[in-house]
């Protein structure tokens, strides 16, 4: 088994990147860049052909069809699997965006504040091949954003009516953007340290739709 | 299977007991087959930032008395920088040029009305028009406390309470000077009041920002004396 990322060398407590010391046994910490992170075990797994999107958070129209769930927006939609929080994850959404102004992204460490959602967004728009990175505060009339890596050309991303497979894999600080497998970003923020994992879908113009076909978490652990 | 008492994973079974939950980080002591929270103590290191407000203002504040739309009305007083607020209005000030995941923030006030609560936030970070931040709300007129995380848009704010009002022996009366502090350490939020611990609280979500205060006067007008502010790191 590959270690999980972070770990104190001296007593194994959880340890944030570039802290200068341990929390636990207060020993003196070192650090070289930052390692590159690769899925471990899986935690969870949602195959949006059998599984429902349901809860009273979901206020849009949603149809399951034979390749996954059809999302069909105006404005940004998003949805949670509450019941997985974590910390360092590998999570990716897998899908189709069928209209020019559809959208969708990967999101991870989300929790709400009332109807305040906060996280980390990871969104590609096929129409374009372009994705950026963003932490989101969203609901209750609220829909700002602080972009860590803002519109972009992606090769990687393919084009409309193609699937297409986002991924953020995080471990404390740390985090990475694979698109089809493809790393296409990797950069150090704190901001967001613990949450669950989900879905975000959104429209450029007019109503879009976005085939959701999948959404896998996955530990991190350190790459080799 | 045992459970993490704060996110509710699975602990892992692997021969000994676990000591961490491998998803939120909570460290356990075991008592039986029942795992509980093992929170470190949080030590201060060296100062970053040290405000005697009898004479000095915070970085960035503008000199003399001023009003804050008209709600808000700051003065010079003699044991601090004075704050009247309106019913259901609040003062905030805060040192963003301290942004950093770890960090103690400690500040003095007295109280002139039971409607004030004071709080010493730490992690304070925006994000676009709207912020998150940590806080130890401190209210003389209940002789309470509560441990906050706020997440905050331009119409709208929620507070969730990590820890809900506690009395408190350590916090004087309405008129009388409290010490109050807010230490951030990973995952770890240790208040203090009077420099005694007062909780330790377990919360993993918002991991950078900066430190400062924030005065409300709760459905009443309240008039408070913020007197002293300091911002330290924290050390092993």
């Amino acid at each position: 088994m590959r270690p999980r990322v972070l770990e104190c060398d001296h007593c194994g407590g959880p340890v944030g990147f570039r802290a200068p010391f341990c929390p636990y046994c207060h020993s003196k910490l070192s650090w070289d860049a930052p390692p590159r992170l690769e899925r471990g075990a899986l935690l969870f797994a949602r195959d949006y052909r059998r599984d429902k999107i349901e809860g009273a958070l979901v206020t849009t129209q949603i149809e399951r069809g034979a390749d996954g769930a059809l999302v069909s927006v105006t404005g940004p939609f998003r949805f949670i699997e509450t019941d997985h929080p974590a910390r360092d994850t590998v999570t990716s959404v897998e899908g189709v965006v069928l209209d020019r102004g559809g959208a969708f992204g990967v999101v991870v460490r989300a929790f709400a504040d009332g109807a305040l959602f906060s996280g980390y967004v990871a969104s590609i728009i096929p129409a374009f091949r372009t994705f950026r990175l963003s932490r989101n505060v969203e609901g209750a009339e609220v829909s700002t954003l602080r972009a860590l890596s803002d519109w972009e050309p992606c090769d990687a991303v393919r084009p409309l009516g193609e699937v297409n497979k986002i991924e953020i894999r995080a471990a404390d600080s740390i985090l990475e953007v694979h698109v089809n497998e493809q790393r296409v970003l990797s950069l150090v923020d704190s901001g967001l340290a613990f949450g669950a994992s989900g879905f975000r879908v959104f429209s450029l113009e007019q109503r879009a739709r976005v085939l959701v076909r999948r959404l896998d978490v996955h530990e991190a652990v350190t790459g080799r | 299977m045992a459970s993490c008492p704060h996110c509710k994973a699975p602990i892992a079974e692997a021969g000994s007991p676990a000591r961490y939950c491998t998803r939120c980080f909570l460290a356990f002591r075991w008592e039986g087959q029942t795992p509980h929270p093992d929170l470190p103590e949080v030590k201060t290191g060296a100062p970053l930032v040290w405000l005697d407000l009898r004479r000095e203002r915070p970085p960035g504040m503008k000199e003399g008395d001023f009003t804050v739309g008209t709600t808000v009305r700051v003065s010079q007083h003699g044991l601090g920088l004075g704050v009247e607020l309106q019913a259901g209005k609040a003062f905030e000030s805060a040192v963003p040029f301290v942004r950093r995941r770890d960090h103690c923030a400690r500040a003095t006030f007295v109280a002139y009305d039971a409607s004030v609560v004071f709080q010493v936030v730490v992690r304070r970070d925006s994000v676009g028009e709207a912020s998150t931040q940590y806080a130890l709300a401190v209210s003389p007129g209940r002789k309470a406390f509560r441990v906050l995380r706020v997440t905050s848009g331009p119409t709208k704010s929620v507070a969730t309470a990590l820890l809900d009002w506690r009395p408190c022996q350590r916090i004087g009366g309405v008129g009388e000077l409290v010490d109050c502090e807010l230490r951030a350490l990973g995952a770890t939020l240790e208040a203090r009041v009077g420099g005694e611990v007062v909780a330790r609280v377990h919360e993993p979500r918002l991991g950078v920002g900066w430190p400062g205060v924030r005065i409300e006067a709760e459905g009443a007008p309240g008039r408070a004396v913020w007197a002293s502010f300091e911002v330290r790191e924290v050390a092993p």
